[in-house]
């Protein structure tokens, strides 16, 4: 596991996913506030694009919501919020470092 | 019973088909739009989060295309059914308090009787809302909650009054197990089915209104041969029923909960959408029975998921003798060590009836174990589908899976397909599958004419025996009717 720039901070906008393949792996991304999220680019639940979700919060928790079936995640933890997924989401560390987005892969 | 009525009956072959005449507090126009979103939402007097929730799941329901397998569901038309009608001021804290003719379906379905008999509580809706909602006083002073979840979602000073008149318990009481139930109402709705899971789940989350809501406190076993029970009552033609039931057993907790449905029959269609969450804890036990004999005109389209923590049980009884059409599949989410599901499903396809049911088992926990026992008749060029999936995660270890689907055909004209699907990712699983597809036997049938019975008789005591392992779980004065109503629908199978 190495940190590895993945993007600039100026790519995003809050609340907006956008998505990275690093390393053939597809990484999805996210700012909320001042924090920067990331975790695999698939539903643990049928594979679709979690880069297509929304961002939404509950009792302070980002959550992360699968726009084909309504699964829901905590992006703090990865923890399943609402079925119909059973696997937690792979989150990864990330660190912000003058403008760039570095992420532990 | 007028001779109108008994005429209707006759002809139909339906024993429920009989109507009281449309005298409703408010009825929403046919179609479904924003506005009828937000006329519901004020009717209900809801919160703005509910009303949101509501709009953002009609944009799904806008968006999401309709399934492209399964039943036909081409001739439905979302803009001829009427989404909301509210048939009474307020709800009723006796059987004595409903309106004449509302009162008068119940005491036709024998409700009161059941409950003074053998229920632990009851709820009745009738169209859109609930008309009368009861629980034993015992069980409230427990802290057990059975309410509309319009009170679930608010539970307002308001209610927590009347609940606390009706049930004949303190005020005190009635908050505080109101609001305890509220925080996890709160907690748990729309988890277990979201609205974007699926096109009629979107539906339902964008107009739901009725259903139940149940809390099981800690610790709190009720007797399971003594129901909690819902009966959902259309009367209205070209009519839409959204219930959505929300039931939380909490840890070491158990319920059973039983429902019934008819309707009359009209030529024009009506839409029953519902959606069930079940929500079983820590050690809890769950039995949710559904007896579903809609009328003809009927389509009968329902999301019912429960998820099963560690050495939780669930166990769906689900009988389908109605509808035109039915898709459902209640399934079981083995989320917990040790968890359980047993599911049991009948199905019975007559002329003109289409029953396309199953069940889903996913075992995402190790040392879970599911069964699924499904039984199905088809007669008259009905035709019945049974559909099962039991997905092990290859996480779960030492898991236990059984299917048995068995299906009889009392004619050349009718069908039945079994479709299974087990998919085993871990290596320690044990996963078994039967199924079977027959006719009646000419040999019983010859043996049991041989001892007096008609062929007609013979034909119906053939077809109870086959569905006996299943209908011998319901209670005992369900299981005499379910048994009268198939004898009945078999009347005319001869000729």
């Amino acid at each position: 596991m190495k940190m590895i720039k993945i993007c600039n901070l100026s790519e995003f906008s809050d609340n907006n996913i956008i998505s990275k393949i690093v390393n053939s792996k597809n990484i999805a991304l996210v700012k909320i506030k001042e924090q920067v999220f990331a975790f695999d680019d698939e539903c643990t639940h049928e594979k679709y694009p979690l880069s297509h979700g929304m961002i939404d919060e509950n009792n302070g928790n980002p959550i992360l919501e699968c726009s084909y079936h309504g699964t829901k995640f905590n992006l703090k933890s990865g923890k399943v919020v609402a079925l119909p997924a059973t696997k937690p989401l792979k989150i990864y560390k990330t660190e912000i470092k003058q403008g760039e987005v570095w992420v532990e892969l | 019973m007028e001779n109108k009525d008994r005429a209707r009956q006759i002809v139909s072959g339906y024993k429920y088909d009989f109507k009281d005449p449309e005298e409703y507090v408010y009825k929403e126009e046919k179609g479904l739009n924003e506005n009828v979103i937000k006329n519901i939402s004020k009717i209900k007097k809801e919160l703005q989060w509910v009303t949101d929730f509501r709009l953002k799941s009609l944009g799904i329901f806008n968006a999401k295309k309709m399934p492209t397998w399964g039943a036909d569901l081409s001739k439905i038309n979302f803009d001829e059914i009427c989404y909301y009608i509210k048939p009474t001021e307020k709800l009723a804290r006796s059987w004595e308090e409903m309106p004449d003719n509302i009162k008068k379906t119940w005491d036709r379905l024998g409700i009161p009787e059941a409950e003074r008999k053998f229920l632990s509580g009851v709820g009745v809706q009738y169209d859109s809302e609930t008309v009368y909602h009861k629980i034993l006083k015992d069980l409230a002073l427990k802290g057990v909650v059975f309410v509309d979840p319009d009170i679930g979602l608010n539970p307002t000073e308001e209610k927590i009054e009347e609940m606390a008149e009706t049930l004949d318990i303190s005020i005190d009481v009635a908050r505080r197990n109101l609001m305890q139930a509220h925080e996890k109402f709160k907690e748990f709705f729309s988890t277990v089915v979201p609205p974007r899971d699926n096109k009629f789940a979107a539906l339902n989350s964008s107009v739901f209104s009725g259903g139940s809501f149940i809390y099981v406190p800690k610790g709190v076993k009720l007797n399971m041969s003594m129901p909690l029970q819902a009966y959902f009552r259309i009367n209205a033609s070209n009519m839409g029923q959204f219930e959505r039931t929300l039931i939380i057993a909490d840890e070491d907790s158990e319920v059973s909960y039983l429902e019934g449905c008819t309707a009359p029959v009209y030529s024009k269609q009506s839409l029953h959408a519902a959606v069930v969450e079940v929500v079983a804890l820590r050690n809890a036990k769950v039995r949710y029975t559904t007896i579903q004999n809609w009328s003809s005109d009927v389509y009968n389209l329902v999301t019912k998921r429960a998820v099963a923590y560690e050495n939780a049980t669930v166990e769906w009884v689900d009988c389908n003798l109605g509808s035109s059409v039915s898709m459902k599949y209640p399934s079981v989410y083995l989320v917990g060590k040790g968890a359980k599901a047993d599911m049991l499903s009948v199905a019975y396809a007559g002329r003109g009836q289409h029953q396309d049911v199953g069940n889903k088992a996913i075992h995402a926990a190790s040392e879970t174990s599911s069964r699924i026992i499904s039984k199905s008749v088809s007669k008259d060029g009905g035709k019945s589908t049974f559909r099962a999936l039991v997905r092990i995660e290859e996480d779960a270890d030492n898991c236990k899976t059984t299917t048995e689907c068995s299906a009889l055909l009392l004619d050349e004209k009718s069908k039945t397909d079994t479709i299974p699907t087990i998919e085993v990712n871990n290596h320690t699983a044990s996963a078994n599958h039967e199924a079977s597809v027959g006719r009646l036997s000419e040999e019983a049938l010859f043996y049991l004419q041989s001892r007096g019975l008609s062929d007609e008789e013979a034909r119906a005591m053939i077809v109870l025996g086959f569905l006996n392992p299943i209908v011998k779980t319901l209670p005992l004065e369900y299981a005499i009717e379910f048994n009268k109503l198939i004898e009945m629908s078999m009347e005319g199978s001869v000729g």
